[in-house]
């Protein structure tokens, strides 16, 4: 079970004189369970990749293949949507209903399943993102925070219960807890649940603590793709395409210039802990 | 010298949908000098925002004062004088822009000032070169990227020939390279034409930048110093959600395995070293 996206070309407006290519020929495969990380300064076509992969868009040129399944083929679009959720950028202003539970049930009641189905989908939705139903589901979403909204509109696509999980950006505008309360829960529900998750991030620090694998793009083009450990060594390549590296990986390169005997593939603090007393001398206790 | 900002015992009460009332400012004293930089941080809800809608008399204190140049943001009279002494730029670039060419939008303000169309047209070029936008003069702001309408905006204020400029988190929807372009366009603004700036931010890395930074939790002040008095408390900021750079967070974790660097290190050419004379002693 996959996702394939093979020589996916895409052009907005084709055939005018305001067409303008995004994407050129990108291939890409997402697999099963996998913990994927985009990222790319703004106009280099994630946004544009991401719609691709529920069939919001079709490519120009080329297949996106979901599981098989040609996104193009239009008895098949409601399967992919199902199987592909896609959480867009602030999206907690697509809420609309009266009652949170009401707001994370229209997805389920759409597909057409039983009340108590669409109950059981809903708590376990809250649930997952940290909402206890007894004390959210019969609030007005309108009532509640911007962190706590964002979450009841993630809540909603998991209510569909999608084998891969597309977010743009779920952290912008939060403040650290919330930031970090959302990506822990994506976290876990990708490692439990065996989830495969697409997250779309500015944040170098955020993606290199979480995702297996970086897709870089630039231009409309995959710039570079491989684990977060291989590429944010790549610091000078990365700041050619408006990126950078986490603020811990740019001071042990730093520090790697004066003492090469320093590790420059540290990701997170805790890595680096170790690796500065060794180089103080000091003695390291697992 | 007069404040640029006096706040005395601030208090704001909202009043919610219902009855219930939500205190979102508690006693807040704040003096702050012309020229000063001051980053404000707290986590969502702290009250960071009410106290800068405070600044610029778009909320009015329910008790005690606020005085922007010894102006009171209570005295109906002194509205227009006050509004044109701090202006403010908020989170999402396009609520903000309301011309359709960049040159026009910037003229909003200082046209609604009633000044002369000779003096707003050196005005506009003044604002727009400031913020590094002159070339885009013509063009229309819905084709810009984020970080260039957030500067655009910016260029709206500073055409109002503010001596403050309060920004609500400006860089929230922008991407890393929007984000430089507007903190190096503030920093300048601050260092060379000595604009008063009060900058809240969800981002450690802007906070450092500031000559002051206030942590604000539940209405309340609860850290105010320079950047590295404030980021030294790293379990207190933890501890109220907050960030710190991943260096002071390193340097934290060190001490605790006994390497005694000093309090506040803040940047990676810092870090760097402060280790490497650490290990020159050994």
């Amino acid at each position: 079970m996959s996702i394939e996206v093979q020589n996916v070309t895409f052009t907005y407006q084709p055939g005018t004189p305001f067409a303008t290519t995004v994407l050129k020929d990108i291939s890409i495969t997402i697999d099963d369970g996998e913990f994927v990380g985009l990222i790319g300064h703004t106009g280099s076509g994630k946004s544009t990749l991401i719609q691709h992969l529920n069939g919001l868009l079709t490519p120009t040129a080329g297949r996106v293949l979901v599981d098989g399944v040609d996104t193009k083929e239009k008895s098949t679009k409601r399967l992919i949507r199902r199987k592909v959720g896609l959480v867009f950028q602030y999206p907690e202003h697509q809420l609309f209903e009266e009652t949170v539970a009401k707001d994370v049930a229209f997805g389920p009641r759409n597909l057409g399943l039983s009340e108590d189905e669409i109950e059981e989908r809903v708590e376990e939705a809250l649930i997952t993102v940290g909402l206890s139903p007894e004390t959210y589901s019969q609030r007005s979403p309108f009532d509640l925070s911007g962190g706590e909204m964002r979450r009841v509109a993630i809540a909603g696509v998991l209510a569909m219960r999608p084998s891969y999980l597309v977010l743009d950006e779920p952290t912008a505008g939060l403040d650290p807890r919330g930031r970090d309360e959302i990506l822990g829960q994506i976290s876990d529900l990708q490692k439990k649940q065996n989830l495969t998750v697409v997250l779309v991030s500015h944040s170098m620090e955020d993606v290199a603590r979480l995702v297996d694998r970086l897709i870089i793009m630039y231009q409309g083009q995959v710039a570079a793709c491989g684990q977060p450990r291989e590429l944010f060594q790549r610091a000078e390549e990365l700041k050619k395409l408006g990126l950078g590296v986490p603020q811990i990986t740019d001071f042990m390169r730093c520090l790697h210039e004066i003492a090469p005997e320093v590790r420059t593939d540290i990701l997170t603090v805790e890595e680096a802990v170790p690796e500065i007393l060794a180089f103080l001398g000091r003695r390291v206790y697992a | 010298m007069a404040a640029m900002f006096q706040l005395e015992q601030v208090s704001h009460l909202y009043n919610g949908g219902d009855t219930e009332q939500k205190i979102a400012l508690k006693d807040v004293n704040l003096a702050i000098a012309p020229g000063e930089f001051v980053a404000v941080i707290g986590h969502n809800g702290s009250g960071k925002s009410t106290l800068a809608k405070h600044l610029n008399a778009l909320l009015l204190p329910t008790e005690g004062q606020v005085l922007v140049k010894g102006m009171d943001t209570k005295d109906p009279e002194q509205l227009w004088s006050i509004r044109q002494t701090a202006g403010m730029v908020f989170q999402n670039p396009d609520n903000q822009i309301v011309a359709t060419a960049v040159e026009e939008d910037v003229a909003f303000g200082p046209e609604n000032l009633g000044v002369p169309p000779a003096d707003i047209r050196r005005r506009v070029e003044a604002a727009l070169k400031a913020v590094d936008m002159w070339e885009f003069r013509q063009a229309a702001p819905h084709l810009l990227s984020g970080g260039q309408k957030q500067r655009i905006a910016i260029a709206g204020v500073l055409a109002m020939h503010p001596e403050a400029l309060i920004l609500d988190e400006p860089t929230a929807m922008l991407d890393p390279s929007g984000r430089r372009e507007v903190m190096d366009t503030v920093v300048r603004l601050n260092r060379e034409e000595g604009i008063t700036v009060v900058h809240i931010t969800h981002f450690m890395e802007e906070a450092v930048l500031a000559s002051r930074v206030i942590v604000m939790n539940d209405g309340q002040i609860v850290l105010d110093g320079v950047p590295e008095e404030v980021f030294s408390h790293v379990t207190e900021l933890k501890a109220l959600g907050l960030d710190v750079p991943q260096v002071t967070e390193l340097a934290l974790r060190l001490s605790e395995h006994n390497v005694k660097l000093p309090p506040g290190i803040l940047t990676v050419e810092r870090m760097v070293t402060e280790l490497c004379q650490l290990k020159s002693k050994m």
